[in-house]
């Protein structure tokens, strides 16, 4: 039988499929890579993006913190560089003595938005530890007194007293420093930040702000109540006296009562702001605040006012004005405020405003009392006043001062001030706001 | 007795497609390579690297208070030229303004700053 020869195997060598498949390889190889380079140039390109908003930015809060202080809100949207990649918005408003600034930088969807209180720096004029209006009588000065930095006094002069079975303690009578003559008026203030408080301290429904307030006790169930400074300020009005008690408001609320606002320990409040005719702390408070009364503001023992908070009396022009009681600010012992403590009190020369500052309380900034100071505590800062008083068991003294202590020289070099007290126009950034861990993190916005 | 032999046949290419294939693999590495070359030249990791280096110089001026026009040369070959001007005649503000160049390279980056004169009286 013949045997069938089998079929020769035929060797597949087809080099134009072969040239193909590695086309293929190759196109899919460099596709990837390209890819890869294409993803990497876009993630180089957010980078720099986010690099030059960043530039944008800290340029945007240099413009913003050398802007003239505002009572209205200020938007201002402009080319830093008349370029087409620097487009940045300011906006300014005023926020109790001190103003808010946001900054906010942008490009192509991209956003970079910081706000923060805006301080003033003092100037050299406004670098002293006292300046005492001139009435015409000396500084008196007992006890453990001390003034360290320069001192505006009357002509007549300071001396050493010897009251209440105390002497002064040291030799000098002005340390670090030295006496320069004052007037028979304190330093000017910026009455247009006195025009901004006014409104909300004015009785009656005649007020502008009525319009856009929500009543208190309708808010008053939620524990906490946080408005970023971004947006429009949230307003709160109780027509009767309100207590804070274990309540969180942080950040731009405004409270207002027609007749007491009382905070509790257990409460905390951020940056809002406090009008009454009638404001009290308690004991243990402490929060950032600025509060600002008609009659009285009661900052209890133990209390602490972080930094910058303000507490001012503000005197309300009337067309009937009868004075029947003596407005006054009292801080009592172991508190401390760090910002700024004011009066500002036409008032009658009777029932002069009184701000008064017990022993081992500390101030970390300014004092500025239109009207009468009673100082036993320590001032870490700046102090202006019409007049010093001194209340003891037995008598009533007028300018003269036992155990206050009057330091600028304790004061940061890096303090800013209220626009009410400083009339430069440089500025500092005194907190950032609208951040949770109060870091200098800007907010960043995608929008796609 | 008769054997019939059958031949071994080797399919091969022909030279045309030899040639096509050749050309067609040229052509493909060709393409890429000249798109991978173009993208890599401009590479965006060295703007970023420069960006960065004139950010710390500007940081490095402003801690130090150091806005003297200058230009200096860095360590990887880098000119940085320093300017600081007044920003819009205002004597509180100032343009700080860092650009930087390779030579050879056309690697460039721009860093501007608006800051304040804090020595304005």
């Amino acid at each position: 039988m013949q045997q069938i020869p089998k079929s020769p195997k035929y060797l597949q060598g087809g080099a134009l499929l072969f040239a193909l498949l590695l086309a293929i390889l190759i196109g899919v190889t460099t596709g990837a890579l390209l890819l890869l380079l294409q993803y990497h140039r876009q993630y180089a390109t957010n980078l720099l993006r986010q690099e030059r908003l960043q530039q944008n930015l800290a340029s945007a809060v240099s413009l913003l913190l050398t802007n003239e202080t505002t009572n209205d809100g200020d938007t201002t949207r402009l080319s830093l560089f008349n370029g087409e990649l620097d487009s940045v918005m300011l906006i300014q408003k005023p926020w109790g003595v001190f103003d808010v600034g946001i900054a906010c930088a942008f490009e192509q969807g991209d956003s970079l938005q910081q706000a923060f209180v805006i301080g003033r720096v003092p100037e050299d004029s406004e670098r002293y530890a006292l300046y005492l209006a001139d009435e015409y009588r000396p500084l008196s000065i007992s006890g453990d007194t001390r003034i360290q930095g320069d001192a505006y006094l009357p002509e007549a002069g300071i001396r050493k007293a010897y009251i209440e079975n105390r002497a002064y303690a040291s030799e000098e009578v002005i340390f670090d420093g030295k006496i320069l003559h004052s007037t028979p008026t304190l330093p000017q203030i910026n009455t247009t930040i006195i025009d901004r408080l006014l409104p909300y301290l004015q009785p009656g429904d005649s007020a502008v702000w009525q319009q856009d307030a929500r009543d208190w006790f309708s808010a008053y169930t939620q524990d906490s109540i946080g408005v970023p400074f971004a947006g429009p300020a949230l307003l709160l009005h109780a027509p009767d006296s309100v207590a804070i008690d274990g309540q969180v408001i942080h950040g731009q609320v405004l409270l207002i009562s027609d007749k007491a606002i009382t905070v509790t320990a257990s409460a905390a409040l951020d940056n809002a702001l406090l009008f009454a005719p009638t404001v009290r702390f308690e004991e243990g408070f402490k929060g950032r605040v600025q509060a600002f009364a008609r009659d009285s503001l009661l900052v209890g023992r133990n209390c602490e006012l972080r930094y910058p908070s303000a507490l001012g009396l503000v005197n309300v022009p009337q067309d009937s004005v009868v004075y029947e009681f003596q407005p006054f600010i009292q801080i009592d012992s172991a508190s401390v405020v760090n910002g700024l403590v004011f009066s500002h009190y036409a008032g009658s020369e009777q029932l002069l405003a009184m701000i008064g500052i017990a022993s081992d309380v500390t101030i970390h900034g300014q004092v500025y009392a239109d009207g009468l100071l009673e100082l036993q505590g320590t001032v870490s800062g700046r102090t202006a006043c019409r007049r010093f008083t001194l209340q003891t068991p037995s008598s009533l003294y007028e300018n003269f001062v036992l155990d206050g202590v009057m330091d600028y020289t304790r004061l940061s070099p890096h303090y800013g001030g209220s626009p009410l007290t400083h009339a430069g126009r440089l500025g500092n950034v005194l907190t950032w706001l609208d951040t949770d861990r109060n870091e200098q993190q800007p907010i960043v916005n995608h929008v796609q | 007795m008769c054997s019939k032999r059958i031949p071994k046949r080797l399919k091969a290419s022909t030279l045309v497609e030899v040639l096509v294939a050749l050309v067609i693999i040229t052509l493909v590495m060709a393409i890429a390579a000249t798109l991978y070359a173009t993208l890599g030249l401009k590479r965006p990791d060295n703007s970023v690297n420069l960006q960065m280096e004139l950010k710390t110089l500007a940081a490095e001026a402003k801690r130090n208070q150091d806005y003297n026009p200058r230009q200096y040369e860095l360590d990887n070959g880098v000119i940085v030229d320093q300017q600081v001007t007044s920003y819009q005649g205002d004597t509180l503000l100032m343009l700080l303004e860092l650009n930087a160049s390779k030579p050879g390279t056309r690697e460039t980056a721009v860093y501007r700053e608006i800051i304040i004169n804090a020595n304005e009286p």
